[in-house]
């Protein structure tokens, strides 16, 4: 293979594998392509609460919700504050459990979720039902039971009807037994216990969730509890809380069935409230989440991975790799010329820091007057290094004086000339300086606005929010920019700026005699 | 006014891509530039090649021999003062005369020896060199250029340059200085340029910043009437750049001397794309027509340096 197909074989390889590696992550991943597309995250903080009297050992568990399909766990914290913290997972039912050897006062443990959801959980969450449901009644409140369960019974047709009946006995208390059984009854101390239990003596099995509503701003909300009944082989959940606008879509549900959400030994007074709020996040996040918790964490192997701080100098370095392809763009197929090779890139970089409105007029105003002095430099005998070294000084006393005149005038932009580097602006007026004498103004301008030309065609490149989002989320993008960059080393054609200068002899065509042998090859 | 690129390609014109890729890279070995970037390794491989060059003075490579060479100066009415790794004709500096305690530029320019020294530190600090590594100033003899040449030059020394490829001459240019180019030969800055038929040695068009022209725009002297004298001795030398220097693509550059004849001023591995402006022909179709010569093991065509030019002379 020449080395030119191996070129094109090995820039094709690198292209493919990084739109590939790009649209599996966009798609299989499920990291957007676009900036703009968010999720709504829900960040609920449970807070246990309950009092010691004296000295006691306690233990805190306390019921959480499991990880389901439309439903996204994205991170957990716990607060511990002194206690021991273990999470356990059995039966399928995941719990914390807090523990300490001696605790008094009122205690407050916490536990902060964030999560994306849809509602549409429930289904897969139900447990098997149980054909022979029991209910749980003491012989006192059996008789009141039965009254009400078989009134409701003779008053429907079907399951549910005779849910429907039951809720609305419940709800408008149209019997004794209703106060009765709800005030004496541990077991059926709830409506939703109640009607669990009703619906027992009737052969139908339920079950009860615990869980929260989900509302944006609710603070301290006890959870609540809804009953899912088992009707014509399904689930069917059943919203008991009439008295407040609240849609089932919502509700979250954070355990079910028999056990319960907190369980406290050692203290008492113990209960659980739930606060909420809900953000927006982009789908780019939630899908970092996912990826960083929802798999094996030593395998993550990405910028993601690095702490926060670092990504966000990541997000720098990741645009380089398009500032060096504009420049190979614009220096093969153009024919810019520029003072220093990819000095461009970062001017462009600086240019990012500063925005380009102030930082090209600073720019400009820094290498002017540096100009001006250097040429008094060469004036007295320097060596190089001294010299250089000197406008270095120069440019930190240009950047304080702007810096500083323009606090004062109250134009607070100037005060970004600080993201220059200095020793490229040092260099730069060297450059320029030297050029100048050696080649004269004519050069300086011509180099001077090409670099200036292709800073700037760099920095709109490297500033364009959607190729910036890309560049920075999709790094594996960039195999394919060595790809362009391979392909652009192998142009061998004509740059724009030739077509100009060899714009007269090609008016001259046919007077030109080109060689016999070259003619006969040439066209072979 | 822009040249339709299919046209140019027609033409064979080289573009500098086509040079970096398809020439400069595939058939100059890197390690051999370090020989035609450094001046004085040049000089010293030249002379060992039995190439005539300019002689060498001497050479200044720290800062402190500077001093005793400012004394050395005092003897010499002529001399030039040359970064070894200099590009593009950077600080070159000519004098031609003194003038009591005063050197003489070839503009008449006086500057004293202070200058010198300044000048002289300057190079050794790597400001005109590549990369601005530190650098030696080699002191040469003034070429004493031919005066036919007088009128096609104004305030310094016309040079030919020749493009050889894999020890073929292909083309090859006067440039002469202009009022514009401040006595200096290059092309970009003003310079013109003169094709000159490689058969002959005789002029074919001239171009000063890509446009063609007849007369020096200074000096007013009919370029049609030029005839390079010593012609095939330039091609031979020249062409002798190829086994000194492993380069298959480069440019030397040759000024010609009143007694000493044609000497080799520097060779370059990156010769410029003027060239096809000022013969107003392209470079890509007489390149590919020794690119498909035979070439033996040794990478060249095997032939003496007398029947390589023979060969071109014929052809070109």
């Amino acid at each position: 293979m020449s080395s030119r197909a191996q070129v094109y074989f090995i820039a094709a390889l690198l292209i493919l594998a990084g739109l590939a590696m790009t649209l599996y992550k966009a798609y299989e991943m499920g990291f957007p392509l676009y900036k703009g597309e968010t999720q709504e995250v829900w960040t609920i903080e449970a807070v246990v609460k309950f009092k010691v009297d004296k000295p006691e050992e306690v233990k805190a568990s306390l019921t959480l919700p499991n990880q389901q399909s439309g439903m996204m766990i994205l991170d957990e914290q716990y607060t511990t504050s002194g206690y021991g913290l273990n999470t356990s997972l059995d039966n399928n039912v995941r719990k914390a459990i807090w523990s300490k050897r001696e605790a008094t006062g009122t205690q407050r443990l916490f536990y902060k979720l964030q999560l994306t959801y849809d509602g549409k959980q429930q289904a897969e969450l139900m447990p098997e039902p149980n054909p022979v449901p029991e209910a749980n009644f003491d012989k006192e409140s059996l008789v009141a039971a039965q009254t009400i369960a078989d009134k409701a019974f003779s008053q429907s047709s079907d399951v549910p009807s005779l849910v429907e009946q039951l809720i609305q006995i419940i709800e408008t208390k149209e019997l004794p037994e209703v106060d009765f059984l709800l005030q004496n009854n541990l077991r059926t101390s709830s409506k939703p216990k109640l009607i669990k239990n009703l619906l027992a003596l009737k052969g139908i099995d339920s079950t009860i969730a615990r869980g929260v509503y989900l509302e944006d701003g609710r603070r301290r909300m006890a959870p609540s509890e809804i009953l899912s009944v088992f009707v014509d082989d399904q689930w069917k959940i059943y919203n008991l809380e009439s008295d407040r606008n609240t849609n089932l879509n919502n509700f979250l549900i954070w355990q079910i069935g028999g056990e319960s959400l907190l369980d406290v030994e050692g203290g008492y007074d113990s209960d659980v409230r739930f606060s909420m709020i809900s953000n927006l996040m982009s789908s780019r996040k939630v899908a970092i989440w996912h990826n960083l918790h929802g798999t094996d964490e030593d395998s993550d192997f990405s910028i993601f991975g690095l702490p926060i701080e670092q990504q966000s100098i990541f997000k720098m370095i990741l645009l380089i790799p398009l500032g060096a392809l504009v420049v190979v763009f614009l220096r093969v197929l153009i024919g810019i010329k520029t003072s220093g090779t990819f000095m461009p890139v970062l001017i462009a970089l600086a240019f990012i820091e500063t925005t380009l409105s102030t930082g090209l007029p600073v720019f400009l105003i820094i290498v002017c007057v540096g100009l001006v002095i250097r040429s008094y430099l060469s004036n007295i005998n320097l060596l190089l290094v001294a010299r250089v070294a000197a406008i270095v000084v120069i440019v930190v006393g240009l950047m304080g004086l702007i810096s500083i005149t323009s606090y004062k005038l109250g134009i607070e932009q100037g005060l970004t000339v600080t993201f220059f580097p200095m020793i490229i602006l040092a260099w730069t007026i060297e450059r320029m300086s030297i050029i100048w004498e050696e080649e004269g103004p004519k050069d300086v301008l011509v180099q001077g606005t090409g670099s200036l030309a292709v800073a700037i065609a760099c920095y709109f490149v490297m500033t364009a929010e959607s190729i910036k989002y890309l560049a920075f989320n999709f790094p594996e993008l960039h195999l394919a920019t060595l790809g362009f960059i391979l392909i652009l080393g192998q142009y061998n054609g004509y740059r724009l700026s030739e077509l100009f200068r060899f714009a007269q002899v090609s008016k001259s065509e046919q007077e030109w005699h080109i060689p016999k042998q070259a003619d006969s090859k040439g066209e072979s | 006014m822009l040249a339709n690129p299919f046209s140019l390609k027609r033409m064979g014109i080289l573009g500098m891509n086509q040079r970096n890729v398809d020439f400069i890279a595939r058939y100059n070995d890197r390690r051999f530039y370090p020989l035609v970037d450094d001046k004085l390794k040049t000089k010293q491989a030249a002379i060992k090649a039995n190439i005539s060059v300019p002689q060498l003075i001497g050479v200044i490579s720290h800062q402190f021999e500077i001093k005793s060479a400012l004394e050395k100066f005092q003897q010499l009415e002529q001399f030039v003062i040359k970064p070894a790794q200099g590009s593009g004709g950077k600080g070159i500096l000519v004098i031609t005369a003194r003038e009591g305690d005063h050197y003489l530029k070839p503009s008449g320019e006086p500057i004293s020896l202070l200058d010198i020294q300044r000048h002289i530190s300057n190079t050794l600090s790597g400001l005109y060199s590549l990369g601005g590594r530190n650098d030696v100033a080699m002191v040469e003899e003034l070429v004493n250029f031919d005066p036919r040449f007088n009128d096609y030059s104004y305030q310094g020394v016309p040079d030919i340059r020749v493009i050889i490829f894999k020890g073929f001459p292909v083309m090859a240019m006067m440039r002469c200085s202009t009022k514009d180019s401040d006595g200096k030969a290059n092309l970009h800055q003003g310079a013109v340029g003169v094709g000159l038929d490689i058969s002959t040695g005789k002029s074919l068009f001239a171009v000063q910043n890509d446009r063609l022209i007849d007369h020096h725009p200074d000096t007013k002297k009919a370029f049609k009437e030029l005839d390079i004298p010593h012609w095939h001795t330039i091609l031979e030398l020249s062409t002798a750049c190829f086994e000194m220097t492993h380069l298959g693509y480069l440019g030397a550059d040759i000024v010609l001397d009143e007694k000493l004849g044609p000497l080799i001023l520097e060779v370059n591995a990156r010769p410029g794309l003027a060239i096809q402006i000022a013969n107003q022909i392209g470079l890509v179709h007489r390149l590919k027509t020794i690119e498909q010569l035979e070439v033996n093991e040794f990478g060249h065509s095997g032939l003496s340096i007398e029947k390589r030019v023979n060969w071109s002379i014929e052809n070109f």
